[in-house]
């Protein structure tokens, strides 16, 4: 049991540190949201997991397991509210300057603003919340 | 097994603590709200580590379910927020 908790704990914090250097390299807002929203997702899931193996089968473990369910759920949620935020207040995200062929040397430069507001649907108008 | 628990607890209160950098110089708003939640995540996992530590989880474990609720209530508010303030301007 110990060394199924020591292998899903270590794995849990190499993602961890995957989230921390994809938070902390990445040039744009929304490479840096993909980073959060599924590495940091799996790295709790995981520590949370080796810790419920740990504690073995109470009602704690069955807390643990609530907790690793809530942040399955909610993180990838949060994640999405910041990056349509991110698209609806105008931030433009990083494409391939020619447009075209992922190979070609072109480098990186922001989307042309607009092209991509174009296909997005109209924010609902904020007098009618249906779920408030 | 506590001291491996120690351990932990340091690498990833360390991790938090780098994260903290995004959070400061975040060119962006929503950069910084992105920073503060990796730092309520990875306090949530700290917290249940701590609780392991002092051998007593059963009180830590019901801290650390509000701590995530609040955690994803104060992103999901913040991203709400700034996403309906520009659309009031002509």
């Amino acid at each position: 049991v110990i060394y199924v908790v020591i292998l899903l704990t270590l794995s849990g914090l190499f993602f961890l540190l995957v989230t921390t250097v994809g938070l902390l390299r990445l040039p744009d807002f929304f490479t840096r949201v993909h980073a959060i929203g599924k590495a940091d997702t799996l790295g709790s899931m995981l520590l949370l997991a080796g810790l419920a193996v740990y504690n073995g089968l109470n009602v704690v473990s069955l807390k643990l397991l609530l907790i690793l369910f809530f942040v399955l759920v909610a993180n990838p949620a949060a994640a999405h509210a910041l990056t349509r935020a991110g698209l609806r207040i105008g931030m433009v995200p990083l494409m391939r300057a020619g447009g075209g062929e992922p190979d070609d040397d072109a480098g990186w430069a922001p989307l042309s603003s607009g092209a991509l507001l174009d296909r997005l649907p109209e924010p609902p108008s904020s007098e009618s919340e249906p779920g408030s | 097994m506590d001291s491996y628990f120690i351990a932990l607890s340091v690498f990833v209160g360390g991790l938090a603590g780098l994260s903290l950098y995004r959070s400061v110089v975040g060119p962006t708003v929503l950069d910084r709200m992105l920073g503060a939640g990796v730092i309520g995540s990875h306090g949530l996992l700290l917290m249940c580590l701590v609780g392991f530590v002092y051998e007593r989880i059963d009180m830590f474990v019901d801290l650390a379910i509000v701590y995530a609720l609040l955690n994803f209530a104060s992103t999901v508010v913040v991203a709400k927020y700034f996403e309906h303030r520009t659309e009031e301007k002509p």
